[in-house]
C-alpha cells in the first residue's frame, strides 16, 4: 500500500533525479513519485506502474564570464511491484524498477537506461478497533533499497552521467514508514510518513536523507464488483544535501530542498483487477538552492489482486 | 500528521489510548530526528590561505618564439573539495584569447597538464591565468604568469 509508495519513492529518490551540467547544482527534484493509495489491504497484489516526470535547471556557470548552464531532465520509470502477506499482520513488499533517464544540456545529451535499485520492505499492521461505519488501518514498516542499479560514479559527472540521473545509487539504504488510513462510509483519508536513511556508496557519494509526507482524501463509489475511487491530496518532500564524498564530509549544498505537490487521481477496480492514474502538480519548490524546477509528475498503473 | 491518530475514534485493541499516542509520537519524532539530523561539513566557508596553486612550467617572463610549445604544468591543492579550474592564455594588450580551457572536477587536488603552440607572428606580451573554483558561490583564486612571445 502506501508503504509501497514510500518504498518506491525511496527508490526513485535514489535512483533518479535531476541534475545540471555543473554537476553540483542538482537534486532529486523529479524523483519521489507516489504510487498513491491502494485498496484491499487484506489481499496480495502484483502490478506494473509507469511514472514520468521532468525538471529544468538553470544556474550560473562555475566559471566566471561563462553563460548560464541550462539542462532538462526527464525521468521515465517502469516498475514491477507487489505485496504478499507472509502472516496475518505481516506483509512483504517488493519493487523492481526499470529506468530511462535523459539529461539534455546545451552541449550534450546523456541517457541512462537500465535496471534500477530494487526495494524490499516488511510491514506490520497494528491491531485496531473497527466500528461498523469506520475502518482503520495503521501500518509501520521498514525496508532496504538494494544497489541493483548502475552507478558509474560522480567524479566524471559530465562524462559518465550525473549522480541523480543514473539508474542506481550504488548504496544500501534504509526505509521506515508509518501509514494510517481511516474510512467512514464512502469517504476516507490516508496519512503517510516515510523516511529514507541513505548510506554512502563505494565512491563515497551519499544522497541526502529524505522525509516524505502524504495526505490524501478519497471517495469510494460504484458497485461491489466495480469501484471508482477518486482521490486528492497534498504531498511534501524534504531532502537533505548530498555528500560528494561522505568520508571527507564534502557536503554539496546545491542539492536537496523542499517540494510541495497537490495531487489528484483515481482508481478503477473491477473484481480483482485495478488501474490507476495520478497527477502531481508542484505548488511550492525550493530545491537545489532554487536552481531546479520540477514539472508535473504523471503516474499510471495496472495491478491484480489475489 | 500521525499525532492526530490517537484523537480519533477507535483505539488500539492491545494498547491504551495514551500508550498508543505516546508510541506514535515517539516513533514519528525519532524518525524525523534520525532522518533529518544536522549535516556535518569538513570546512565552513572558503579558506583562501589553504589553497595553493603551484605552476612549474612556464616560469615568469619566460620567452617563446613562433613554433615553440608552451607546456603548462603544475599542481593545485586545497584542504577541502575543489570544483574545477580554468587555464587562459591571452594577449595582455589586445585581450585576444589563445587558450581557454576549463576542467570541472571534484577533488582536493588537481594536476595541471596542458600546452599551447605559439603561432604568433608579432611580438606580444602574454598573460597566463590559472583560476581555481573552490565552490559554486564565486569563491575562486587566480595565479597569473606573464610570458613573452617574440617570433
Amino acid at each position: 500500500m502506501h508503504l509501497f509508495s514510500r518504498a518506491l519513492l525511496l527508490l526513485a529518490a535514489l535512483s533518479s533525479a535531476p541534475k545540471a551540467d555543473a554537476c553540483d547544482v542538482c537534486g532529486t527534484s523529479a524523483s519521489n513519485p507516489s504510487l498513491g493509495l491502494l485498496p484491499q489491504f487484506s489481499k496480495n497484489f502484483a502490478g506494473i506502474q509507469f511514472q514520468y516526470s521532468s525538471a529544468e535547471s538553470k544556474h550560473p556557470s562555475l566559471f566566471t564570464g561563462k553563460p548560464d548552464e541550462e539542462s532538462h531532465q526527464t525521468y521515465a520509470t517502469t516498475l514491477l511491484w507487489g505485496r504478499y502477506h507472509i502472516a496475518r499482520r505481516f506483509q512483504i513488499a517488493g519493487i523492481l524498477p526499470y529506468i530511462n533517464n535523459v539529461n539534455a544540456e546545451t552541449a550534450q545529451t546523456t541517457n541512462s537506461e537500465g535496471l534500477g535499485d530494487a526495494t524490499l520492505m516488511v510491514n506490520y499492521s497494528f491491531p485496531l478497533k473497527e466500528g461498523k461505519k469506520e475502518k482503520q488501518l495503521l501500518l509501520a514498516g521498514a525496508g532496504l533499497k538494494l544497489p541493483t542499479g548502475k552507478y558509474t560514479g560522480a567524479s566524471n559527472a559530465e562524462r559518465n552521467g550525473l549522480p541523480n540521473v543514473q539508474t542506481g545509487s550504488g548504496s544500501w539504504d534504509i526505509l521506515m514508514n508509518i501509514n494510517y488510513t481511516c474510512k467512514k462510509a464512502k469517504w476516507g483519508y490516508n496519512l503517510d510518513l516515510t523516511g529514507i536513511l541513505t548510506r554512502p556508496n563505494k565512491q563515497q557519494y551519499k544522497f541526502g536523507n529524505r522525509l516524505n509526507t502524504n495526505a490524501v482524501i478519497f471517495y469510494t463509489t460504484g458497485s461491489k464488483s466495480f469501484k471508482i475511487i477518486p482521490q486528492a491530496g497534498l504531498r511534501c518532500e524534504y531532502a537533505l544535501h548530498d555528500y560528494d564524498n561522505y568520508s571527507k564530509r564534502w557536503l554539496n549544498e546545491k542539492t536537496g530542498g523542499t517540494m510541495g505537490f497537490a495531487s489528484i487521481g483515481t482508481q478503477l477496480l473491477f473484481k480483482s483487477y485495478g488501474i490507476k492514474a495520478n497527477l502531481h502538480l508542484p505548488f511550492y519548490q525550493n530545491y537545489a538552492a532554487g536552481y531546479v524546477h520540477s514539472n508535473p509528475r504523471y503516474e499510471g498503473g495496472f495491478f491484480i489482486l489475489f | 500528521m500521525f499525532i492526530q491518530i490517537p484523537g480519533m475514534k477507535g483505539d488500539f485493541l492491545f494498547y491504551s489510548k495514551q500508550q498508543t499516542m505516546k508510541n506514535t509520537i515517539y516513533f514519528t519524532v525519532l524518525t524525523c530526528l534520525a532522518f533529518l539530523s544536522c549535516q556535518k561539513k569538513d570546512v565552513d566557508g572558503f579558506d583562501s590561505k589553504n589553497l595553493n596553486i603551484t605552476i612549474s612550467k612556464p616560469v615568469e617572463a619566460q620567452m617563446f618564439k613562433k613554433g615553440d610549445t608552451i607546456f603548462i604544468k603544475g599542481n593545485i591543492a586545497y584542504i577541502s573539495q575543489l570544483h574545477g579550474y580554468s587555464i587562459k592564455l591571452s594577449n595582455k594588450e589586445t585581450k585576444e584569447s589563445y587558450l581557454d580551457k576549463e576542467e570541472h572536477l571534484h577533488d582536493s587536488s588537481f594536476e595541471i597538464n596542458s600546452f599551447w603552440v605559439d603561432t604568433l607572428s608579432k611580438n606580444a606580451d602574454l598573460l597566463l591565468e590559472i583560476t581555481v573554483e573552490a565552490d559554486h558561490d564565486g569563491h575562486e583564486q587566480t595565479k597569473n604568469i606573464s610570458l613573452i612571445s617574440k617570433p
